[in-house]
């Protein structure tokens, strides 16, 4: 729990989508996730910065419609004001939102020093609104900025000369002059939201994203290759001009090819993110969530979902916490419980490293591994279903994707992966290349006469069913517990590709798809349905998806003539206990078909 | 009648909203509360989701939600 700042502590209250996560980030220098959806921030984050020369504690907190809110981030919202009642509350209201905000504000502002910032000014004028905001000051009696227009630094400035003019609220009315925007829907939502039309366009964004990203010769492609190119041309090169074995060996196997395995990748994942990021900041995903809603209900799920579950192509760990946004346990637990099998990007080396051995197109690869995976999503969801959950979403605002927003968050990801690189990945490629470099006695060795091999042997029984009996495969599936991106590395460490076959590839990548996320998006399932289940549900995971790729081997290997072996003894089995059943009931067929 | 009895275009006066407490609440906050104005502007193909208008709020609720809505048309 985070200390409180000896000085002043601002809370940040408002309707979910009114820019609380993004004044905090202009306040903070923060990197709150901010988002064109109701619901982005699931929880609180505090960070402190210096406001008029003093040092504050500035809190964002999730968006709240009531006290007497639907979802578990309301509440916990609510909660988090209450225990904190010395703290100065700003709230946030967009313009458009104001008449529905306002009774809010005077219900939370009670007895409390408050000030009030004006957010989307321009989009509502734009709309056909109209607000004055020092006649809403003179009838709230207190200060309201107009952030419209400012960032950073002078929006911290604007900020700071108001903070002493903090002050209970009188009336939380609007002003006379205040007018709402236009109603009904602009001409660009008459085509969001006709599913003939959007849902094809969402399909299409998809397929342009991948294209773009892994087809042969595109962009992502070719940063790919580049950066393949300098490890292991230019850095290979000169680690092999060294001349001793072991500082050689550290150098290639060590770090090259396992940390040139992963790092290569990441033009193709900031890629991925950049649809990602676009999709989310323009307000189409929440179109998308009402177009879908009718689908997911008979899986059920709702609409809602759509955001947690795009969500975990980018990121499984954030993704499940998105699900707090869910108004209802059973279908946050059905979620969670979904997003394993939603490939995310630290999944996307495994695909790609495995993706040349099963298919010439690594575009087409990767492309039926995410239908796979979304397909496999769906039907647990499907076989999870118990019974229907409402649905009420406010529909976002279209706008234009700030380019500054994408590219910060671009940037944030960039800098998230390469700390994760330096630190997790590098520490477990470190360790996996000491223990499988040096034998009992500490001597310099080759792989099968390691520490490791005698720790690890026994588990090349795990994949031997899909022909890769090697502990070294079943090692570097393990690694992945801890790090997805981690199986890249070790399969680049240890074999410098993947020299299997075809189908062992593919048997291998369903594993890697359906088996537990790694130990990040654990502890994130933890948190929201307790430790017993997330281990539980980690477990099943893991085991399915080993049946599960013992099974596409084995229909990969035997072809047609296997899955009608298979389905015969079914087919039989169901037949004769059709027959006894109504043998053991004495049914005349007549009587109940007639 | 209820908001599944309207259709896109159609202007009505919300009567009564029977359901649980919390939903009430949520709806009552973006608008659909009894005495207000709310106004269709889309239902889905298969009339599973409705897409509404009420205040300055636009808000689509699923067809188990638009039927706890009474509604007077106008």
């Amino acid at each position: 729990m985070r200390e409180r700042a000896q000085g002043l502590e601002l809370l940040l209250v408002g309707n979910p989508n009114a820019g609380k996560s993004t004044l905090f980030n202009s306040l903070t220098g923060g990197h709150a996730k901010v988002g064109n959806w109701h619901g982005v921030t699931v929880g609180e984050l505090s960070k402190e910065t210096v406001l008029g020369g003093e040092r504050c504690l500035v809190t964002d907190l999730p968006g709240i419609y009531s006290t007497r809110g639907m979802s578990m981030e309301e509440r916990s919202a609510c909660e988090y004001i209450e225990k904190h009642p010395e703290a100065l509350l700003v709230f946030v209201g967009e313009c458009a939102t104001l008449p529905r905000a306002l009774p809010l504000f005077g219900e939370l502002g009670k007895g409390r020093k408050c000030l009030l910032v004006l957010t989307k000014r321009r989009q509502f004028e734009r709309a056909g609104g109209k607000i004055d905001a020092d006649e809403l000051s003179r009838i709230l009696g207190i200060p309201v900025l107009d952030a419209e227009g400012f960032r950073g630094k002078r929006l911290k400035e604007r900020l700071s000369l108001l903070l002493k003019d903090a002050s209970e609220g009188e009336t939380f009315s609007l002003p006379p002059s205040y007018a709402p925007a236009r109603e009904g829907l602009s001409r660009a939502d008459r085509w969001l939201l006709n599913g003939f039309f959007c849902i094809p366009l969402f399909f299409g964004i998809l397929v342009f994203t991948f294209w773009v990203t892994f087809a042969p010769g595109l962009l992502g492609d070719t940063l790919k290759s580049l950066i393949t190119r300098f490890f292991e041309e230019t850095l290979g090169g000169l680690a092999g001009k060294i001349s001793s074995p072991v500082m050689r060996s550290f150098l290639a196997d060590g770090l090259l090819k396992s940390l040139g395995s992963v790092l290569c990748f990441l033009p193709q994942i900031v890629l991925l993110f950049f649809f990602l990021t676009v999709m989310e900041e323009s307000g189409f995903l929440s179109r998308l969530a009402i177009l879908t809603d009718g689908v997911f209900s008979k899986l059920g799920l709702n609409g809602r979902a759509v955001f947690s579950l795009l969500m975990g192509f980018g990121c499984s760990a954030a993704a499940i916490l998105t699900t707090r946004g869910l108004d209802d346990k059973r279908i946050q637990r059905r979620v969670i419980l979904c997003l394993p099998y939603i490939s995310c990007s630290a999944k996307l080396p495994v695909y790609l490293t495995l993706a040349s051995s099963f298919f010439p197109d690594p575009f087409l690869a990767v492309l039926l591994l995410y239908v796979l995976g979304v397909g496999l999503a769906l039907f647990v969801a499907f076989f999870l279903k118990s019974g229907e959950a409402s649905f009420v979403l406010e529909l976002a605002p279209l706008q234009f994707p700030r380019p500054a927003y994408v590219v910060k968050a671009l940037l944030f990801q960039v800098k998230q992966f390469i700390i994760k690189l330096g630190t997790v990945i590098l520490a477990f490629f470190l360790a996996s290349w000491l223990l499988s470099s040096f034998d009992v006695h500490l001597r310099f060795c080759g792989v099968e006469e390691s520490i490791l091999a005698r720790l690890c042997g026994g588990l090349r029984f795990l994949f031997a069913p899909i022909g890769l009996g090697d502990w070294k495969i079943a090692y570097a599936a393990l690694s992945g517990l801890i790090a997805k991106e981690n199986v890249a590395g070790a399969l680049g460490m240890f074999y410098g590709g993947f020299p299997f076959s075809a189908q062992s590839a593919f048997a291998f990548a369903v594993f890697i798809l359906a088996c537990s996320p790694c130990v990040s998006a654990i502890a994130a399932s933890a948190r929201e349905l307790g430790v017993k289940s997330a281990l539980l549900y980690a477990a099943l995971q893991t085991g399915s998806a080993l049946l599960l790729s013992y099974l596409v081997y084995f229909l990969l290997t035997g072809g047609y003539v296997n899955f009608l072996l298979l389905l015969l003894p079914v087919k039989i089995f169901l037949l004769l206990g059709y027959e006894k059943i109504h043998r053991k009931r004495k049914h005349h067929p007549e009587s109940l078909h007639g | 009648m209820n908001i599944t009895d309207l259709k896109r275009g159609d202007r009505a006066i919300v009567s009564a909203v029977v359901c649980s407490p919390r939903l009430k609440e949520r709806l009552r906050t973006l608008g659909v509360r009894a005495g207000g104005v709310l106004r269709v502007l889309k239902v889905s193909f298969f009339k599973k989701t409705y897409l509404l208008q009420a205040g300055g709020n636009r808000l689509a609720v699923r067809r188990e939600v638009a039927e706890c809505v009474s509604v007077r048309k106008v």
